[in-house]
């Protein structure tokens, strides 16, 4: 008897019989049944034609029903005093209803309709201070700029909405500068300080430069944040030859985390710089020209 | 339209390449040349029907061994609740005592132990691998080899 051995087992021998026939009933499956794609794809087709068909008619009917009242707005002439009311309102400066158009038509078809039935109403409305109570119906914008526009700004989105807070900031900013941020800081409070460093021009560093830090609703940072350069500010030459001006901030321990943005003015009030907004630590550095 | 390719392979190459991979295992299971090949033409049906995507030959041949078990294993269901009349005459394989081929011995060993030794020393696959293809513990593949070939021993002793 030979030895046994385990790697004596062979493959075992399958009929050629079974490659054929599971060859050819491969074919005749392919001729005789589409492949369950074809139908996915024949029905996504399908889907794709349904809904391009919904989407033109919603599209048509749906343009139809918002041009009417564009039709009516602009062009009755029979109704001057709309229009007169319209011109009124936007003589004042305020362009609001001018600047967006579109939003005043797409508004609501009611505040149409009331201006071409009752135009001395309308005329009216306009009168008092309740106009930008409409504005505020068709077209809601924050209520900082609602402010502006009430003061008799321009509500145009595009200027910088932090720039009315210049002057109360420049009014604020002289009355502690006047007694120098120099003032002796109570121990006990657990001040901490922070020190800004801020690359300057040489023309810069030849000005007074007001500094200060301002969260992002325009609150100056801490009780210490805001600086006359002139008198606090170390100026320095950095190795690349730039003037660094240096600050020391100090701040409670509650401002610590908080994002401030660092606020440059110049002596008349003008913002010269504000840098990103980032959160209020030790050592804070930033850098401007 | 192209043809649809598995790990790389026609359809036509992938059974002849693993015809007899999953034959070896539907007789290893069934000891039946034509259960087993109901249950080979089954495997290669389904690979064309669900045409899932390979990663690599392995995963192929993995597959494929994984159907061709789930498809016997079927198959001994529904053969336990009907009996066919065919039943009697239907022939178990039979090899030749061939000294350099201890197959005839393989088959003459219990199931588990016979398809576990077929996928080990045949298929070359190591024992992580037939523990995922038979969903069985690796500690229950070892213990089956180690059985197996005992009984495959004693078989081919004549004990």
């Amino acid at each position: 008897m030979e030895e046994f051995n385990c790697n004596q087992l062979k493959n075992i021998e399958i009929p050629e019989s079974w490659i054929e026939n599971a060859i050819n009933a491969a074919e005749k499956k392919k001729k005789a049944v589409l492949p369950p794609r074809f139908f996915r794809c024949a029905a996504g087709i399908a889907a794709c034609v349904v809904l391009a068909a919904a989407i033109t008619f919603s599209v048509l009917f749906g343009v139809g029903d918002n041009a009417s009242p564009v039709l009516i707005n602009t062009g009755s002439p029979s109704k001057p005093g709309a229009l007169t009311a319209e011109t009124s309102q936007n003589s004042t400066g305020e362009s609001a209803g001018f600047a967006s158009p579109p939003s005043a038509v797409q508004s609501g078809e009611n505040q149409t309709a009331a201006a071409l039935t009752d135009p001395a109403e309308k005329a009216g409305v306009n009168g008092d201070s309740s106009s930008a109570a409409n504005r505020q119906s068709s077209n809601p914008v924050p209520d900082s700029t609602k402010a502006q526009a009430q003061k008799g700004g321009s509500a145009d989105n595009t200027e910088e909405p932090r720039e009315p807070y210049v002057s109360e900031k420049t009014e604020a900013l002289t009355i502690p500068c006047a007694d120098g941020a120099s003032q002796p800081q109570n121990a006990s409070t657990g001040e901490k300080k922070c020190y800004v460093k801020t690359i300057v021009s040489p023309e810069l560093a030849e000005e007074d430069i007001f500094f200060c830090l301002e969260d992002i609703n325009g609150n100056i940072a801490g009780n210490a944040g805001l600086f006359d350069s002139s008198r606090s500010a170390k100026k320095e030459v950095n190795k690349n030859g730039d003037i660094v001006l240096s600050y020391t901030v100090d701040y409670s321990g509650e401002e610590e985390g908080k994002i401030f943005s660092a606020v440059f003015y110049n002596s008349n009030g003008e913002v010269i710089k504000r840098s990103n907004p980032v959160p209020f630590y030790e050592n804070l550095y930033f850098s401007f020209r | 339209m192209s043809e649809k390719l598995f790990a790389g392979l026609t359809y036509e190459q992938t059974v002849r390449k693993y015809a007899r991979t999953v034959g070896g295992v539907c007789l290893m299971r069934l000891k039946n040349y034509a259960d087993s090949e109901d249950c080979f033409q089954n495997v290669f049906m389904k690979l064309l029907s669900k045409s899932p995507e390979f990663t690599d030959e392995n995963h192929l041949k993995a597959w494929l061994i994984r159907v061709a078990v789930n498809e016997c294993n079927s198959f001994l269901r529904k053969k336990r609740r009907v009996v066919s009349f065919e039943e009697a005459v239907r022939e178990e394989i039979s090899f030749n005592e061939d000294k350099n081929d201890i197959s005839w011995a393989l088959m003459k060993t219990p199931q588990k132990y016979r398809e576990t030794l077929y996928l080990y020393y045949c298929e070359q696959y190591k024992v992580k691998e037939i523990a995922e293809i038979l969903e069985i513990s690796e500690t229950a593949v070892k213990a089956r080899l180690k059985r197996g070939r005992e009984k495959l021993k004693a078989i081919y002793g004549g004990d």
